[in-house]
């Protein structure tokens, strides 16, 4: 038997899923606690931009855009929470691929992993670095949302 | 006060939208997933849906689908608001009746400023 068959990759792939769920479950209560906070904050700024004394109004309406603006900042713990499950899902996909008796193509399983992709810059990157790889399915059409990030399309 | 439904299966995200939401005066309503989001709104309209995509049992897009079948949603702004950026999937919201798309993360003032012109306030 070779060195490199003797590494238990089944088993290591399945590590690092397992070690992406234990990350993404201990910051899950972490991140849903500061939101809270957060959202408190601006209900609090909310109610003093009322009042009826205009230095506490205004101190009031910097609470709120505050808050406001951490909540934007915050939304990009959801896109990386979505991005590592991507990842722990993609790792799983390999797994069973390695210890399936009879493993799908390579290409099958480079498209089932590139399906599993929400972000157009997760199917760049896979397109860059697997691209060749995957062959021309990996293209995709979805290059005009990268200005539409954070914005608002109406039908 | 208008009532705003929002579905997402992200509790932070949930609290993010109603924050910003609360902030301009609307009422809020929560829902975890597609499913239970049709189950609220069989019995209960409101003036605006904003869901995720991606989600268990039900996604956003079928949730959008299923809500066009019911009379008191037929004419309602259904906004979908998701990290999802594939042209196929947007097509296939704007097929099953979405009125909107909105790339996480999201601006809390440029979706107020969406709101104000869908309920005509600007």
């Amino acid at each position: 038997m070779s060195r490199a068959t003797s590494i238990p990759f089944p088993s290591l792939l399945e590590l690092a899923s397992a070690q992406l769920e234990v990350a993404l479950q201990n910051s899950h209560a972490h991140i849903e606690r500061l939101a809270a906070s957060v959202d408190a904050f601006s209900k609090l700024g909310a109610e003093l931009r009322a009042h009826p004394d205009p230095a506490v109004a205004e101190q009031g309406a910097r609470l709120l855009a505050e808050s406001l603006s951490a909540m934007f900042a915050m939304q990009y713990h959801d896109q990386l929470a979505q991005r590592l499950r991507h990842v722990r899902d993609a790792l799983g996909d390999m797994h069973d691929a390695l210890a399936a008796p009879s493993p799908p193509s390579p290409r099958a399983l480079l498209d089932v992993i590139r399906a599993r992709y929400t972000m157009e810059d997760e199917r760049k990157l896979f397109d860059v670095v697997l691209g060749a790889v995957a062959g021309p399915s990996a293209e995709a059409a979805d290059g005009e949302h990268a200005a539409l990030r954070g914005g608002v399309e109406m039908f | 006060m208008r009532k705003i439904l929002t579905v997402d299966d992200s509790t932070s995200m949930r609290q993010m939208v109603r924050a910003t939401l609360q902030s301009a005066g609307y009422g809020v309503v929560e829902a975890a997933d597609g499913q239970e989001a049709l189950e609220f709104a069989r019995g209960n309209a409101v003036d605006l849906v904003i869901s995720d995509v991606n989600m268990p049992r039900m996604d956003g897009i079928t949730l959008v689908h299923e809500l066009r079948s019911l009379p008191a949603y037929r004419l309602t702004p259904l906004l979908l608001l998701t990290t999802e950026s594939s042209q196929e999937k947007k097509l296939e919201g704007k097929r099953a009746g979405a009125t909107g798309w909105i790339v996480k993360p999201f601006n809390p003032a440029q979706l107020l400023s969406t709101l104000n012109k869908l309920f005509g306030t600007a």
